[in-house]
């Protein structure tokens, strides 16, 4: 500390504890807390009509009516499409990583890096449009199937079985979010000795048994930062599903901004309150799982 | 049929640089051979091409008069050290030891007979359990032999296994790699850029430089009788004086040097008038003036090694004569400034063509 303090100042080291300090509590702190503070308590309206005024669950309460299963239906699908996701971004997104890691030559790898980054230039709403006009039934993909006598398909309203979201918000989701499963997997592999692979090659390995017991063991931590960050990402998206998920597949979030779109901000917050809590239950499942630590995950 | 290694018409390039070229060499069955080398001169290309991580550009490598080509190298019965070991540090020994087994899917009572005979067969009984990152750099070591060899290759091959030990444990370990080799009766193929460790381990030793064997033959005859100036000058020390032959007379010829006339052994069979160089040894270059091949010199230093003194007499044009005197009774104090006169045998001294020496 003293050497720190010597080294830039006590000017300097203020400014960088400070802004830590401001960062913590401006951005993450109180909001937390007020949140916190909201969804305790009933709404004004709620109140008028007899609900307590001091501290309560009153706010929670839609979520647990017998006779409406709606936002109950609306959360389990959620998650539910949300985890569904999360593993075929897994899915997609490791190979990518492992070429980018271990099989692309040094042009092609900044090449492919570059290919990847670029469209995430382009802001959400817009790529969420793109895919709108692309998947939409008189869009690209339509048209072009027409041509050759296919079609339409109708993206839109095809739902997937068991989790009832349809396909145009399935393909936009795991595309607005492979870059946060990509990199983290991607470093987590670059990280392994390429000895460490001819070595299994050459004891008689199959690529299946290379992957299944020297590279993914050794990306799990990336792996797993990966899926949480995925999953969180996508449970808490918002305009992905307002532009592409159509007449069925109501996202959480939408029944969170319909709360505060009628001013009901205690009910929202009660909400957003419930969904982040469930995600910090995912991660702390996801690290039992891998078995991996806070650090492990932090370092890839 | 014995499993011979083969290499008939080896050639490999990358792009416009060939890496080896015109290879032919048989390595027979339960040799110690290696290949040795200065970094770059192919030696790391062939092993490569052995355990089938890259294919020759042309000809053909076979095992056992079958050929290699097109087997990918978690078929070639082959084993690689790596020169970093590479082993598996989330497994334990005894997993690493198993791997090979694993994958081919023998059953675990098997996988655990075979870890105990690896460990005694490595002399490290009872580390089974023990995690990579407890392992010290000798036993490592030990435990990448015993993964390799528990997958019963025919042939072994090990990359520069040993650079990474200090030089006890690298003496220790040299004894061990040839004790185990005796016991298992594997082909070894070494490859190396240490001579003392290729010539004290191997049975037969390929001396290679920029992608060609220079000289293939026993330790001792690649050190007693080079055939290339690059092979004298590569492995171990030398004395190299510029000459020009004079004279040729059966397998011996004449030259004249600037310290005066000397004679030789002629194996590449110069002609009177060619330009060469004449190599001695500095342990075969005595101080006594009782032979024709007598140079005079004044000493420019003198280098205390432990077991023996080294003095460095003036060579005008070229690097100093260097004179290995055993550090026992007869060794003499030489002051620098001193002339001495040192004197070799005929046998001892090879005249061979200029222009071919190693550059280090």
């Amino acid at each position: 500390m003293t050497e720190t303090i010597q080294r830039f100042g006590y000017v300097g080291v203020t400014l960088v504890i400070g802004s830590l300090v401001a960062w913590a509590l401006l951005l993450i702190l109180i909001p937390h807390l007020m949140l916190i503070d909201y969804a305790l308590h009933a709404s004004p309206g709620a109140i008028s009509r007899g609900a307590p005024t001091g501290w309560t669950f009153h706010s929670f309460l839609p979520l647990f009516d017998p006779d409406d299963n709606q936002l109950r239906s609306t959360l389990a699908r959620t998650l539910a499409t949300t985890a569904a996701i999360t593993l075929l971004c897994l899915i997609v997104c490791y190979p990518i990583a492992y070429y980018l890691a271990k099989v692309a030559t040094r042009g092609w790898l900044s090449l492919l890096m570059l290919a990847l980054l670029v469209p995430f230039w382009v802001n959400e709403v817009l790529r969420a449009y793109a895919w709108r006009s692309l998947l939409s039934r008189n869009g690209l993909i339509n048209e072009a199937a027409a041509h050759v006598g296919l079609g339409p398909f109708e993206f839109f309203n095809w739902q997937i079985p068991l989790i009832d979201a349809n396909i145009a918000l399935f393909v936009g989701l795991v595309y607005a979010y492979v870059l946060f499963m990509v990199f983290p997997i991607f470093n987590a592999i670059e990280s392994l000795d390429r000895n460490q692979i001819e070595a299994a090659r050459d004891l008689g390995a199959s690529w299946w048994t290379i992957h299944r017991r020297i590279v993914i063991p050794h990306a799990k931590p990336g792996i797993a930062s990966g899926c949480i960050v995925t999953f969180m990402l996508v449970a808490g998206s918002f305009i992905v599903p307002v532009l592409l998920g159509g007449r069925s597949s109501f996202w959480f979030t939408q029944a969170i901004e319909s709360q505060f779109s009628v001013l009901n901000w205690n009910g929202g917050s009660a909400y957003a309150l419930l969904l982040e809590l469930i995600c910090l239950v995912f991660i702390v499942v996801m690290m039992r799982v891998f078995g991996v630590t806070l650090r492990d995950i932090t370092r890839s | 049929m014995s499993n011979d290694l083969e290499f008939t018409d080896v050639v490999k390039r990358f792009g416009d640089f060939t890496a080896v070229r015109d290879l032919n060499l048989t390595i027979r069955e339960g040799e110690f051979f290696s290949f040795l080398g200065p970094s770059g001169c192919g030696k790391t290309t062939i092993l490569r091409m052995v355990s089938g991580f890259i294919e020759p550009t042309d000809g053909d490598i076979r095992l056992g008069g079958r050929s290699l080509r097109g087997v990918g190298p978690n078929k070639r019965p082959t084993a690689l050290i790596f020169q970093n070991l590479a082993l598996f540090p989330l497994m334990t020994v005894a997993e690493n030891i198993t791997f090979g087994l694993s994958v081919r899917g023998v059953p675990k009572s098997e996988q655990a007979a075979l870890v105990r005979r690896m460990l005694d067969l490595i002399a490290l009984p009872g580390l089974a359990e023990r995690r990579i990152d407890e392992l010290s750099g000798g036993q490592k070591q030990r435990i990448a032999i015993a993964r390799a060899l528990a997958v019963e290759p025919q042939v072994l091959l090990l990359d520069e296994p040993l650079s990474a030990l200090d030089l006890k444990l690298r003496q220790h370990m040299r004894a061990e790699l040839r004790a185990i080799q005796r016991r298992t009766g594997v082909t070894f193929i070494y490859i190396t850029h240490d001579q003392g460790e290729a010539l004290a381990m191997s049975d037969r030793v390929a001396v290679m430089s920029q992608g060609r064997i220079e000289q293939c033959g026993l330790s001792a005859e690649i050190y007693d009788r080079p055939t290339t100036a690059f092979v004298a000058s590569f492995v171990g020390e030398n004395n190299a004086i510029r000459a020009r032959v004079v004279e040729t007379r059966g397998g011996e010829a004449a030259v004249e040097t600037g310290f005066g006339r000397f004679t030789g052994h002629n194996p590449r069979g110069l002609a009177a008038g060619d330009e060469a160089i004449l190599f001695v040894r500095p342990e075969k270059l005595k101080l006594a003036a009782d032979h024709p091949n007598c140079l005079t010199a004044r000493v420019t230093g003198r280098v205390f090694e432990g077991t023996s003194v080294d003095l460095h007499l003036d060579h005008p044009g070229g690097r100093p004569i260097m004179v290995r005197l055993p550090n026992d009774d007869t060794l003499i104090d030489a002051a620098e400034g001193q002339a001495l006169s040192a004197s070799f045998a005929t046998s001892a001294a090879t005249i061979l063509p200029a222009g071919e020496m190693a550059r280090d």
